[in-house]
């Protein structure tokens, strides 16, 4: 069993993960193409909207620190610089730049782009489940080249790469 | 290993080239390494090889989850030039400009260097001021740089329009006359035969899936072709290195994005060097296939899907035809993206961890490549006496805390 993708620990609690592995589901490999050539964001005000009208706010729910004074230089380094980055479920905020402007918070699989969740300012993530690639750096069904193709070794043959 | 060249070419043309060996072997992993080296790019090769020429360390092993060269090395667009801004950058990245010019013949691979010469233009006063201080400050970092005023923009690259009317006047531009670009591919093909020569075991499709430690030192790794002992691991994975980090609990200050480029349709010789434009947002070179090669920006979003989004590449093709007109017509034959390491000063991560034998070199964003041997050459050091030299200490994770970044940002202007 291959282990949870390690960037899942640092999404704020209060929801589940399921690893459902998807690659090599045939839907997926032929059909649905279409569905992902556009980023499309559901703003909770104004509905779906392409992605060039949003603008990016970064990791959601790092509280800015109350003890500013008093805190150590690393926890100041934490706070402003690091990130927890995973190739999973990321919480994040977006402001509909080019609409109307507001702050929302939305889950979304960073291996695949899937928008999971869209919710408010405020509130906490609600639970979903995503299709995680099967290993922590392993490559989604869909929108990745890089494990495409087997490597043949010098005594081996077939597929379509095997001619010389 | 075998010599490629004038002679060995003639020898097997007569013999109908059956006696090519294998440029590396196909190796199982071993129980046990002195060292390995997570991810086969450009920088994981590199570092195989200074560890086992320059520090004998042979028994050590490169971990490659796709093919060596498919991540970012094999999507970049391969702009090399060391006109930084920043003391520390500009070590760097010209110690790497320096090992560039003789890579070829030291690996013996033509990795095909063209040192065709990069100009950076500046579209306002402002850009005009910035650009004119980092030549400045190239010079006295022994960098060659110099200062073009239009006139000279156009002699040494015809394309470009200098007409004072246009919406995004050429004022003038930088020039390094040693920057240019390389053939990706050779790159880490050389580096692979020459590691591989040396002992290194590189082996493919073969995933990390975890880092094994104990009392805060590291033991060994797990992969998806079992577990292999070892007291040191040095991840190179560009945009999975958070990844990997999270691996040991380590959280870094490496953000991943998607980056795209684009290739058009083969035209006749019409780019005779790279040229960069910040104001306008385009990079572009010609490959020696008669491609454009145009370079886009990163999706602003934080994602692992190296494809990147439509807007950007509509936004790279406006860029595109406004600053070379002629361009307009040109049909687009490819475009890909690769996930970049971005860090929030710009500049790289090439550092020990709080995990005794655990090492990072990431971080290199967008721009990486053109350093690829001297990242690869000061990692290694890095890997073989547990020091960072002169070069690697100032990219020390420990920035982030004493606040001293090498804030590269919009210093460096197009951040390729
Ligand atoms: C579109 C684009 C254009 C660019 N243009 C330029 C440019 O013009 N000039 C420039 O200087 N730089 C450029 N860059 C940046 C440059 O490509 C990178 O900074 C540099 O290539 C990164 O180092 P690398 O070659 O070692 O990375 P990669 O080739 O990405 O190597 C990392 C390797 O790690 C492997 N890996 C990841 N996780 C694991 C695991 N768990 N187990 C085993 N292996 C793993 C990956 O499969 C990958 O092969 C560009 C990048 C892109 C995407
Ligand atoms: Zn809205």
């Amino acid at each position: 069993m291959p282990r949870l993708d390690p960037g899942i620990r640092s999404v704020p609690a209060g929801f589940r993960m399921d690893r459902r592995i998807k690659s090599g589901d045939d839907d997926i490999k032929c059909g649905n193409w279409g569905r992902q050539e556009m980023f499309l964001i559901r703003c909770p005000w104004c509905g779906e909207r392409d992605v060039s009208d949003f603008s990016y706010g970064g990791e959601a729910h790092i509280a800015r620190p109350t003890d500013s004074e008093t805190m150590s230089d690393s926890a100041w380094a934490e706070f402003v610089f690091l990130r927890s980055n995973p190739k999973g479920v990321h919480a994040e905020r977006w402001n509909h730049q080019a609409g109307c402007r507001r702050w929302f918070n939305i889950l979304r699989n960073t291996a695949t782009d899937d928008i999971l969740a869209v919710y408010k300012m405020g509130e906490s993530p609600p639970e979903v489940t995503a299709n995680l690639p099967a290993t922590p750096s392993g490559e989604a069904a869909i929108g990745s080249g890089n494990d495409a193709a087997k490597i043949l070794g010098p005594d081996e043959t077939g597929g379509a790469t095997a001619g010389k | 290993m075998q010599r490629y060249g004038i002679l060995s070419l003639i020898r097997e043309g007569l013999r109908g080239h059956t006696g090519w060996e294998p440029a590396w072997r196909f190796p199982e992993p071993k129980p046990r390494y002195d060292a390995i080296i997570i991810g086969g790019g450009g920088h994981g090769l590199a570092t195989a090889y200074y560890l086992a020429k320059e520090h004998g360390l042979t028994d050590i092993a490169v971990i490659e989850k796709g093919w060596i060269g498919g991540g970012n090395a094999g999507r970049n667009t391969t702009i090399i030039r060391s006109n930084y801004l920043y003391d520390e950058s500009a070590a760097i990245y010209d110690h790497a400009l320096q090992l560039w010019k003789n890579l070829g013949r030291e690996l013996d691979f033509n990795i095909m260097m063209s040192h065709r010469g990069v100009l950076n233009l500046a579209h306002d006063e402002g850009e005009m001021r910035q650009l004119k201080r980092r030549v400045e400050a190239n010079r006295l970092n022994g960098v060659d740089a110099e200062w073009l005023e239009p006139e000279d923009v156009k002699a040494f690259c015809p394309p470009i329009s200098i007409a004072p009317t246009l919406r995004y006047p050429v004022l003038g531009a930088t020039l390094q006359r040693s920057g240019g670009t390389n053939r990706h591919d050779a790159v880490v093909w050389g580096y692979a035969r020459a590691a591989d020569a040396l002992g290194v075991d590189i082996i493919q499709q073969c995933e990390v899936t975890n880092i094994l430690s104990e009392g805060g030192a590291v033991t060994g790794i797990e992969t998806t072709k079992g577990p292999i002992a070892t007291p040191k691991v040095a991840s190179v994975t560009a945009g999975h290195t958070s990844v990997i980090a999270a691996m040991l609990g380590l959280k870094l200050p490496i953000e991943s994005h998607p980056l795209q480029a684009m290739v058009s349709e083969p035209i006749k010789p019409v780019m005779p060097c790279v040229v960069m434009s910040s104001a306008v947002h385009v990079y572009v070179s010609q490959s020696d296939k008669g491609e454009l090669v145009i370079g886009a920006g990163i999706d602003p979003h934080l994602s692992y899907t190296q494809r990147g989004s439509f807007d950007i590449v509509e936004h790279q093709m406006a860029a595109m035809v406004e600053l070379l007109p002629f361009t307009s017509r040109l049909r687009f034959m490819r475009q890909w993206g690769g996930i970049v390491d971005v860090c929030p000063d710009a500049s790289p991560v090439i550092s020990k961890t709080r995990i005794k034998g655990f090492y990072v070199n990431g971080g290199w964003g967008t721009g990486g490549w053109k350093a690829t041997p001297g990242s690869g050459h000061v990692f290694a050091d890095l890997i073989a006496n547990d020091e960072p030299n002169a070069i690697a200490a100032p990219f020390a994770l420990e920035r982030f805390v004493s606040g001293a970044l090498v804030a590269e940002h919009g210093a460096a202007a197009v951040a390729h």
